[in-house]
C-alpha cells in the first residue's frame, strides 16, 4: 500500500489489523504491511503481535533416547475412565499417573524386528490398539491394565503394520508386516470384520479382507479417515476409501491420482486430522483437506517450509519421523488456537515449528531452544492431565 | 490385575515430548515471557517516495500491558552509496503490576535511509510482549525536483 505523505512531507506507516504472517516469496518491499519477512516465537493470534506462551515442562519420566514418541489419549476405557499415554519408538507404553505426576511403564509391547518408527494408534471399543512397524498389533485394556502383543493373526501368522485407523467400524491396517521374518507388504491394506477389531482373517470371517495395490509402485505412508470417506496416502498418489455396506467387499478403492512420476511425496508423519479437517505436507506444498477437497495452504511461507523440511529430512526415509505434523485445536481448555503445526529440525537450527492458523490463514514460526528440543521427537496431541 | 492410573482432572492440554525426557506444553496461563526463547519480527521494506530519502524519527507502539518488557527496535535501509545503514535502540515499557490495559509507548529512533525496514527483537526473558499497532513516523522531501 502506498504511503500517504502529507503536504508538510510527514508520513505515518501503520502496522495493525489482523497480521497475515510470514511472506518469503516476494521481495521485502513488495509484501503487505500486515506481513513480515522473518519472524520467530511471535504469535499473531487475535490480531496482535505477541511473544508466544512459555513452553513449560514438569512431566518427566520418559526415558531418554526413546524418540520419536506418540502422545495419546483414551477418553473412556471399558470402565469409563480416561487415560493419557505415551508410546515410544520401541513400542513401550507409558501411562500418565496424576499422583505423583509421573509416567508409569505399562509394558514393553513388541520390538521383535528392532523397528524404531513412530507409533500409530487407535482406540476402538474402549481398547487401545497400536502399531509401530513390527509384525504385531498391541492392545491395551486400561481397565485391567492388560497389555497384549500379537492380537491380530491371519492363517497362523502374526500381523502388524506401520499404520492403523478405523472406518465404518472396521479397523484398518496398512503397510503391513506379516509372519516370521517378517514379510513386508508395503502396499497392502487389511480391514477387520465390522465391530471385531482383531478379526482380520477372511477365511474365518468374509467381512474381513485385504487389498494389495499392485498398480502402485511404492508404499502406503498414511491414512486419514474423515467419517464417511477415507484417504490412503502412498508416495505417488492418494486413494479414496469408501465404505460400500457390502459384507464381502466392504470398501471401494478409487485412486484420486496415481502417477509413476510422483505427484505427492508425503512426509508420512505430517498426515493428520482433527475432526473433519485434515492436513499434510507433500514435496511441493502443504495441503488442507476439508469438505473432501485438497487446498494448498503453503502460501507465502511455502518456500521456507519446503526448504527447512528438506534440510530436516530425506523425503524417502518414510518413517524416520524427522518432519512431524499435528492439528492442535487448543493450547489448553479455553485458549483456542486452531493450528496445523509442522515440527522439524533443520540443519543448524534446533526445533522449528511452522504453525498455520486454520481460522485466519497465516503462518508463524516458533523456534525452540535446544534444551526443549522436540524436533523429530514427538507428535503432539491434546490430552487430559 | 489392577486398573491403570487414570486422569480425573478436566484440563486438556496439547502435549509435546522433548529430547530431555520431559513432556512440555505451551502455557498461556503462566506467561508470555519465555526465559529460554527470544522473539523477533521483521516488517516490510517501505517504498515511501521514489528517489527520496525519508527520515524516520519515531515509533509509536500501542500495546497491551502484560508486564514490563524490553524490546530492541531496529530500522535498516540503504543510502545513496549502496551502503546498508541502520539504527537501533532499546525501549522498556509496561508496568510491574500488569494492568492489561491498552497503553502507548513513544520510542524515538532516528535514521535516514531508503527502504526503511522495522524489526522488533525481544530477548529471552525480557518480558511479555503484546502489540496492537505500530506507527512509524517520519518526514520526506516531497517537493524536491528530480
Amino acid at each position: 500500500m502506498a504511503v500517504n505523505i502529507k503536504d508538510d512531507g510527514s508520513f505515518e506507516i501503520i502496522y495493525g489489523g489482523q497480521f497475515t504472517g510470514l511472506n518469503v516469496q516476494a521481495p521485502p518491499n513488495l509484501i503487505k504491511d500486515t506481513e513480515c519477512t522473518a519472524m520467530s516465537n511471535i504469535m499473531l493470534r487475535n490480531a496482535a503481535i505477541q511473544s508466544r506462551p512459555i513452553f513449560l515442562g514438569g512431566l518427566s519420566g520418559i526415558p531418554l533416547g526413546s524418540s520419536p514418541i506418540a502422545v495419546g489419549y483414551i477418553a473412556s476405557d471399558l470402565s469409563g475412565k480416561a487415560h493419557t499415554f505415551i508410546v515410544d519408538n520401541l513400542g513401550k507404553l507409558y501411562v500418565y499417573d496424576e499422583i505423583p505426576n509421573t509416567w508409569d511403564l505399562v509394558g514393553n509391547g513388541d520390538n521383535t524386528n528392532g523397528n524404531t518408527s513412530l507409533a500409530n494408534w487407535r482406540v476402538f471399543g474402549g481398547i487401545l490398539y497400536y502399531v509401530h512397524g513390527t509384525p504385531s498389533v498391541i492392545s491395551w485394556d486400561a481397565s485391567t491394565n492388560t497389555l497384549t502383543p500379537n492380537v491380530v493373526s491371519v492363517g497362523g501368522n502374526n500381523v502388524g503394520a506401520f499404520l492403523i485407523d478405523e472406518l465404518d467400524q472396521h479397523v484398518l491396517l496398512a503397510n503391513t508386516l506379516e509372519g516370521a521374518g517378517p514379510t513386508a507388504h508395503p502396499i497392502r491394506i487389511r480391514w477387520s470384520a465390522i465391530g471385531l477389531p482383531t478379526m482380520f482373517d477372511p477365511s474365518v470371517n468374509i467381512n474381513a479382507g485385504f487389498n494389495d495395490f499392485i498398480d502402485v509402485s511404492d508404499f502406503i505412508c498414511g491414512m486419514m479417515m474423515l467419517g464417511t470417506v477415507g484417504y490412503l496416502f502412498h508416495q505417488t498418489g492418494i486413494t479414496q476409501v469408501s465404505p460400500t455396506g457390502q459384507g464381502s467387499s466392504p470398501f471401494q478403492f478409487d485412486h484420486i491420482w496415481n502417477s509413476p512420476d510422483g505427484s505427492s511425496g508425503f512426509w508420512p508423519h505430517t498426515i493428520c486430522q482433527y475432526g473433519q479437517i485434515g492436513a499434510f505436507v507433500s514435496k511441493e506444498n502443504v495441503y488442507l483437506v476439508q469438505n473432501y477437497s485438497f487446498t494448498p495452504i503453503g502460501g507465502n511461507a511455502r518456500d521456507a517450509i519446503m526448504r527447512d523440511a528438506f534440510l530436516s529430512s530425506s523425503l524417502y526415509q518414510p518413517f524416520s519421523g524427522s518432519v512431524l505434523g499435528s492439528i492442535i485445536p487448543i493450547y489448553r481448555d479455553g485458549y483456542v488456537h486452531l493450528v496445523y503445526q509442522i515440527i522439524m529440525s533443520p540443519v543448524s537450527l534446533n526445533t522449528r515449528i511452522y504453525e498455520y492458523s486454520i481460522e485466519s490463514g497465516y503462518w508463524e514460526i516458533y523456534d525452540l531452544p535446544s534444551t526443549t528440543n522436540i524436533g523429530a521427537v514427538c507428535r503432539p496431541f491434546v490430552c487430559q492431565l | 490385575m489392577a486398573a491403570a492410573p487414570s486422569v480425573t482432572e478436566t484440563r486438556f492440554i496439547a502435549l509435546y515430548g522433548c529430547a530431555d525426557g520431559q513432556v512440555r506444553y505451551f502455557s498461556p496461563d503462566s506467561s508470555f515471557d519465555d526465559p529460554l526463547a527470544s522473539s523477533s519480527i521483521t516488517f516490510k521494506s517501505e517504498d515511501i517516495l521514489a528517489n527520496r530519502v525519508p527520515t524516520i524519527r519515531r515509533i509509536i507502539i500501542t500495546y497491551i500491558d502484560l508486564g514490563i518488557v524490553t524490546i530492541q527496535l531496529t530500522i535498516r535501509g540503504s543510502n545513496d552509496f549502496g551502503d546498508v545503514v541502520s539504527n537501533q535502540g532499546n525501549f522498556t515499557f509496561g508496568n510491574s503490576f500488569p494492568t492489561n490495559a491498552l497503553l502507548v509507548a513513544i520510542c524515538d529512533l532516528t535514521v535516514s535511509c531508503y527502504l526503511p525496514q522495522l524489526s522488533i527483537f525481544r530477548a529471552q526473558g525480557a518480558g511479555p510482549l503484546s502489540i496492537s499497532t505500530i506507527v512509524m513516523v517520519g518526514t520526506i522531501e516531497k517537493d524536491q525536483t528530480l
